[in-house]
Parts: C-alpha cells; structure tokens; sequence
C-alpha cells in the first residue's frame, strides 16, 4: 500500500504542478455557478417555499454534476498512462520493481479523488441554501455519493482508454463520446426499440437513470455494486492491456 | 554467473528481431553492447530489463529463472534507456527520491543524496528536469538506474550528449561501481568508449551474436569494421 500511496503522491503533485487543472476547475465552478443560477430561477418562487430545496434545485444541481463530470473527466484520464507513454516516463515507472497493478491502482486512486474533488465543490453551493430553508444533508449525502461512484466508473475506463493510445488526441476523441454514450444510453429504456433484447441490456449500463436516483436521495445497493464493479472491471482490462504489451 | 541469456527470440509483427541469443554476464564485469542500427541491441537491453518479455528462450538471474522473479526482479536490475525518462516538471531530486522510494530502500533520503554525489549532479539537483542541458539529462537518467544498489545495470547510448569531460568522469563512475561488484552491459556506438571501459564486447547483427570477445589490447575498431563487413559480405553470396 505504501507504494501505492507514493504513486498517488507523484500524481497529485503532477497535477497540482500543472495549471490546465486549476482552469478547468475554474471553468467548472463557473458553468455550474450558472446552471445554479438558473435552477433557482426557474423555480416559481423558491424563496416562498422554505424548505423545498430537496426535490427541486438540489436534485438538479447533483444531477448536472453528474453530467459536467461526464464532460469534464476525459480531461483527467486521458493523461493519465497517455502521456506518460508519449514522454517516456511510464518506461521509468515500469522499470522499478512495482507491479503494474500498482501503478494503475494508484493512478486509479488519484483519478477518483481528483474527479470527485472538483465535482464536488460546486455542491457546496447546495449548503449556502440552507439559508434560506431546511437541507435535506442525507439526500445530499446520497448526492455525494453518487458522485463518487460516476468519479471511480468514469476513472477506471478513461484509464484503459488512456491505455490503449499513445496519442493524447485519439484518447480524448474516443474518451469525450464512449463517456457520453454511458450517460444517454439509459434513454434506450424510454424508447420502443428497447423490445430489443440486446439494447435492453444496453440500457442497464447506463448511467443516466441510476445517478438520478442518488441525486433524488434514493441509495441503491444495486447501483452501487454497478459502479463498483464497472470500474473494476475496466481496472482489470488495462491490467491486461498493460500485460499484452509486456509491462507487467 | 550472475545473468545468462538462452536462445532469445525477439519478432515485431513477423519480422526477427533476435535470433537465438545466447550470452553471459558474470559479477563485476563491464560488457560492450555493438552492433548497426537495428541490430537489436535496444530490444536486448528492453527484455533483460524485464520491459518487453521474449517469444522465446530463457533468461537466468542467479540460476533462477526470471519469470520466478516476478516485478520483483527489477530491484536487482538498473535500466538507462535511449531516450530518458524524466518527467518534466519534477526535479531530479524529486525523481531520484520517488525512485529510492519505489525501490523500498531503508533510508530513501540518504540513498538519493548518495546516488546524487555519485552521479555529480548536485548542482543541477533541484532544477527542473525541462530545464536541463541532455548531458545533465543523461547523468540524472544514469543516477536513476543506480537506484537500490542494483547488481547489473544495462546502460543504452549512456554517452549521448556527454562533453568529453563528462565522459571521463561517467567512465570513472563506472569503474568504481564494477568494483564493488556491480555488472554492466553498455550498449554504444562510440567505440572509443566501449575499448577504454569494457573488458569484454559482444557484436550483435540482425539479432544474432556475431562475436563474443574479450578486449584486451585489440583494436575494437578494425574487430568489429571486419566482423560487420565479413557478415556482409556472406550475406550477399
């Protein structure tokens, strides 16, 4: 584990290193700041309603988190063994007596905490509501979490994408549609071509309908376990991408 | 014997790269590492390194096979590629300290200071790797495949960028290392280099071995011009 916790060092220090982050943080914070924006507006009149900021404003704004970090993590992952491999530095990684796993694991790590971390400061915007009326902190919660399992899911493919590349574009061009498709691929369950058995289970993979359960306040042990696995699965095929290369 | 290659066989996507290599390093040795461009000698050092795996044929370290080594193997193996993998906004302090860390060394802190006046590269130590010169680059690449004492290190083209000044004292590293028993298989172009440093020199041709032979007092030059042409020269008939 301690080497695992030296690679997520070497990460973050990287990151934080690097300005690209802070401005993608700033422009993050700025489109959600307007989305809130627009969210209170668009409520008749939520400063005469105290205490309804759950099932409205709060569950939009968890949701749209959900979806700018569908937009927004490519940013992250796609560096993460990309660039690596274009500078050579993933040579030095592979050279010291660490397994691949490791490497990956802890790149995995710093990815989640990253995603999550910048994901989850414009919620903070949902504390300075309860000024204005009673915050559901569970529903919240429950937000957070959903947010932290989309960081890990989101991680974990845009970790093998990174993997299979050594070109930075390709990686994002292929990153920015694959994410997207997990995202709207919920919406074939609404449609009447989910007769269709094979799109029906499709549909389960998106992720769409299961986050906007955990921004309504509902934590579902079923999604849970979905996130979780999907990221582990996704840990495992860059695991075996990293051997088919003859880096174990 | 500390290392002994058997029958390696190396293909990129059908096409031979190594053909049956066979070879060994003994403890405290310097071994040169010659041959044309593309002749293999990168793949080698790639495979031994534990970095790319073979399509066939075995290679011992210490009488153990490597794969029963696992990752593992890399503690007792020092790695200089082509082209040095620094990252670019680290220093090589911070560089060399993650690698004695990686390396799970008692005391990472010492050790990275030691490899830093090792290498002599104080004054560029907290510098960022971006900003260094390739001679610098190079040494900080040297100083990282000397992390955790290894007992053989393959250097590959470890002179590139060097001024001659710098390559005296990368010889006089070298030399001082080997005498504490460490191993080294340099591969080069700069014959020069390989006649003043190595005892012994293996020329490698379209992924074979064409000579295994000690240095001594020959001409490395007109060995390896007559072993390259001879080869040529058969090819052709």
């Amino acid at each position: 584990m301690q080497i695992v916790k030296k690679i997520i060092q070497k990460e973050l220090n990287g990151y934080n290193k690097g300005i690209s982050i802070w401005i993608a943080v700033a422009g993050l914070l700025l489109v959600q700041g307007y989305f809130l924006t627009l969210n209170l507006i668009s409520y008749s009149n939520p400063f005469s309603t105290p205490g309804d900021w759950n099932d409205g404003p709060m569950t939009v704004l968890l949701l749209d988190c959900c979806f700018l970090g569908i937009l927004f993590s490519p940013f992250i992952t796609i560096s993460t063994i990309c660039l690596e491999r274009k500078e050579n530095t993933l040579e030095f990684l592979l050279s010291q007596p660490i397994s691949s796993s490791k490497i990956i694991l802890g790149k995995l790590i710093t990815s989640t905490l990253l995603i999550f971390s910048i994901l989850f400061l414009p919620t903070i915007g949902i504390v300075w509501l309860s000024k204005f009326g009673v915050i559901d902190y569970g529903h919240y919660l429950s937000g957070l979490l959903g947010l932290l399992l989309l960081s890990f899911a989101l991680s974990g493919i845009g970790i093998f994408i990174s993997s299979v590349t050594e070109n930075l574009t390709t990686a994002f061009v292929v990153s920015f549609p694959v994410f997207l498709s997990f995202w709207f691929i919920s919406s074939l369950n609404n449609t009447n071509i989910s007769d269709s058995l094979i799109l029906k289970g499709f549909s389960e993979l998106g992720f769409q309908e299961k986050l906007s359960r955990f921004s309504e306040g509902f934590i579902n042990t079923e999604d849970i376990v979905f996130f979780i696995l999907f990221g582990i699965f996704w840990f495992l095929m860059t695991k075996k991408s990293m051997e088919i290369r003859g880096w174990k | 014997m500390l290392l002994r290659v058997e029958n390696l066989n190396k293909s990129f996507s059908g096409k031979t790269v190594l053909k049956g290599l066979n070879f060994s390093v003994s403890k405290g040795s310097i071994i040169g590492f010659l041959g044309p461009n593309g002749a293999g000698k990168t793949t080698t050092l790639r495979i031994l390194s534990g970095l790319l795996p073979p399509d066939d044929g075995n290679i011992f370290f210490k009488q153990k096979e490597y794969s029963e080594y696992d990752h593992t193997i890399k503690k007792n193996i020092g790695y200089l590629p082509e082209k040095i993998p620094l990252y670019s906004n680290m220093t090589p302090f911070e560089q060399i300290s993650l690698a004695t860390n990686l390396h799970m060394v008692q005391n990472p802190k010492e050790e990275t200071r030691r490899i830093i006046k090792l290498t002599q590269i104080e004054e560029v130590k907290d510098r960022l790797n971006k900003f260094l010169s390739r001679g610098f680059r190079q040494r900080v690449g040297f100083a990282l495949s000397l992390v955790g004492d290894p007992e053989v290190v393959f250097l590959d083209e470890p002179t590139t960028g060097l001024d001659p000044e710098q390559i005296v004292n990368f010889e006089k590293t070298i030399k001082k290392i080997s005498k504490m028993g460490t191993s080294f298989v340099i591969s080069s172009h700069r014959l020069e280099i390989i006649q003043q440093l190595c005892s012994r020199a293996l020329i490698l041709h379209k992924g074979t071995i064409k000579l295994d032979s000690k240095i001594e007092k020959r001409n490395l030059r007109n060995i390896y011009l007559e072993t390259i042409k001879s080869k040529k020269e058969n090819a052709n008939s």
